[in-house]
């Protein structure tokens, strides 16, 4: 690919101060997003992938948190080595971020409509303001906007509160959306809902998304490339179709076993065994290697990204030519 | 013989306003609700959040108030107006809960939370309950060395065990299991699901399992109840369910499953689910329904008969 890419993160390691001592939570964290796809950023809770999202906007609790190495690059600017002021153009405008909890992410004393002029007041806009809102709410599925720009938080349905989540992400016409786990709080039906919404918005405003989930079939729908984390870092980096056709890491195929397949008449659950590690537990070497069938001695190395044929990348000894 | 069985169940909340706080409505958690699980059975509910399925089954037991219909339990009438009614036959009818960090005590030791429910049903007296614990730790694939750590010491999944090693202790022959596996991780999810399937043969249990997610209602149940708004739209085995849905919203919620064939994309079904205050006139499901006609707004249609199972449809598939 000869596209620059939009967003660059470059070992990203973040430590949390804790009762045990400093952890790094995540481990040397890259990735990068082209303008205009959707990249997922899959893992299961505690993984780190929040962090990774919170860190590369500086949005992590102080103190407490540091982040002590890496750069995130955004539009030829290093985000990171930013001033507050000057992150505050940034925030909101061309990067927008959509949280898991839409209850929880809206002041409940504000109307709807509040919240979103708000974004005025920071960023500058042309146009007749209170048209935009509206417009804007009808487009991602309000029946009556009008009516519900005045409606407080409570009054309104998760899956509706997610919509003007959505709605305020998009106000600036950002160029990046960070969604984190936006469909977790939600039901199945609302959940197919607000993802072809966040698409097609995505695909009419040329806007880039970072996916943040646990769930692959999601993933699977809707990204076009992806990177896997584990345990504070990232195992596996490919795009869609050879992922789908030929996953990597051994956690991966675990990840992917322990679904249960729909098409199967009696569809099996294939788990893996063993915890997810605790962050104070992190080890060195492989961290997946306590779980894993596959593991041999080499495993208590660390193992770096190996490139893969096109495309794909994979922290996995299994998977290193060199050494074969 | 049927294990748990509801006629007719009915759970309402009453909803207050006004100066005099008076009721002015009711939420209509479970609404005339007729479901049977046999023995050794594995029967799930689905339903969207808020759809009653919770309250379905902690009413089924006794644990929020009902407010008409019959209960039997091993084929004993309950007296529904009376909670004490249920209590012979609790070490019968366990429950799990959906969330293990709220389910144990944080200030009791793994020795305290499992020793209760075999010492109050007499399993074991206090000077044995000790070698019961350990085994019971065991069959949950935890180590009986975690006796006396308190329950913040593990993970969400190690949790869930303690939860399950807690309700299999009595030997209970049915389990209300209500969204067990919603806050563990998928990796974890699959080996709670492998335990609860590994006990049921081993002590042939019967399970009534409360979910949203209906894949894994396909890889574990035997029969399948659907639950809209707190009626129960469609009941039927689950391999006729799956393959032959009767009624438009159990179509509509297995296409709203993403899955990781990119060629089945999820379809939308449009709208919310409305408030369980104001039920909507007609089929509770007319506003939503892609096929509804005319005849839709008259009632909500009887849940009939119909090929293996029963559907609530004027116009099912």
């Amino acid at each position: 690919m000869n596209r620059e890419p939009l967003l660059e993160v470059e070992d990203l390691t973040v430590c949390f101060d804790t009762d045990e001592g400093t952890v790094e939570v995540t481990d040397k964290v890259s990735f990068e997003i082209f303008p205009g796809e959707i990249f997922g950023l899959v893992g299961e809770s505690g993984c780190g992938k929040t962090v990774t999202a919170l860190a590369l906007l500086k949005l992590l609790p102080k103190p407490g948190s540091r982040i002590i190495s890496g750069r995130s690059f955004f539009d030829g600017k290093d985000i990171l080595s930013l001033s507050s002021e000057e992150l505050r153009h940034v925030r909101g405008k061309d990067i927008s971020m959509i949280f898991q909890e839409p209850a929880a992410a809206l002041n409940p004393l504000l109307t709807v409509r509040s919240q979103l002029m708000e974004c005025f007041e920071y960023h500058e806009s042309h146009g007749n303001k209170e048209e935009m809102v509206l417009d804007l709410l009808h487009r991602v599925g309000f029946p009556d906007p009008e009516r519900n720009v005045s409606s407080f938080p409570h009054e309104l349905s998760g899956g509706m509160l997610q919509r003007v989540m959505i709605a305020m992400a998009l106000l600036m016409q950002p160029t990046l959306i960070i969604a984190d786990e936006p469909t977790t709080a939600l039901d199945v039906t609302v959940q197919a809902q607000i993802l072809e919404l966040l698409v097609e918005m995505q695909r009419e405003m040329g806007t880039s998304i970072l996916l943040i989930t646990h769930n692959l079939s999601l993933i699977a729908q809707y990204a076009n490339r992806l990177a896997v984390m584990y345990a504070g870092r990232i195992v596996e980096k490919s795009d869609l179709e050879s992922f789908l056709s030929n996953c990597l890491h051994p956690y991966t195929h675990g990840l992917l076993e322990a679904l249960p397949d729909l098409r199967a008449e009696r569809p099996e659950l294939h788990p893996i065994q063993g915890q997810v590690p605790q962050p104070k537990d992190y080890e060195e070497g492989c961290r997946f290697r306590e779980r894993c069938k596959y593991a041999f001695e080499r495993c208590i190395e660390k193992p770096d990204l190996f490139v893969h044929g096109d495309g794909q990348e994979v922290a996995c000894f299994l998977h290193d030519k060199e050494a074969q | 013989m049927n294990l748990l069985e509801t006629k007719r169940l009915n759970a309402f909340f009453p909803v207050r306003g006004g100066i005099l706080h008076k009721v002015t409505a009711y939420v209509k958690a479970v609404n005339d609700v007729t479901l049977k699980v046999g023995e050794g059975e594995i029967v799930s509910i689905v339903g969207e959040s808020g759809c009653g399925k919770s309250t379905l089954g902690l009413s089924a037991l006794g644990l929020v108030p009902v407010t008409s219909g019959e209960v039997f339990l091993a084929n004993n009438p309950i007296d529904t107006r009376r909670p004490g009614s249920w209590k012979p036959f609790r070490k019968d009818f366990q429950i799990i809960f959906q969330d293990p960090f709220t389910s144990l005590n944080p200030r009791h030791t793994v020795y305290r939370i499992l020793s209760e429910p075999l010492l109050v049903h007499k399993v074991f007296t206090k000077k044995t309950v000790k070698d019961g614990i350990a085994n019971l730790l065991e069959q949950v694939g935890l180590s009986p060395d975690y006796m006396q750590r308190f329950p913040h010491a593990f993970s969400g999944g190690q949790r869930q065990r303690l939860a399950i090693a807690r309700s299999i202790g009595i030997r209970p022959k049915l389990i209300v299991c209500d969204e067990v596996v919603s806050a563990v991780d998928v990796s974890v999810q699959a080996q709670i699901i492998q335990l609860l399937m590994d006990l049921r043969k081993e002590m042939g249990l019967a399970l009534l399992f409360i979910t949203h997610d209906l894949s894994l209602v396909k890889a574990i149940s035997d029969r399948v109840y659907v639950m809209y708004l707190g009626k129960i739209l469609e009941s039927e085995p689950t391999q006729d369910l799956f393959k032959n849905p009767q009624h438009p919203y159990t179509e509509a919620l297995l296409n709203s499953i993403p899955t990781l064939d990119r060629s089945r994309r999820p379809q939308i079904l449009k709208g919310e689910v409305p408030s369980p205050v104001n039920l909507p006139t007609g089929c509770i499901f007319r506003g939503r329904c892609s096929y509804a006609q005319e005849r839709c707004g008259e009632r909500h249609p009887d849940l009939l008969r119909r090929n293996n199972g029963l559907v609530a449809c004027y116009f099912p598939f």
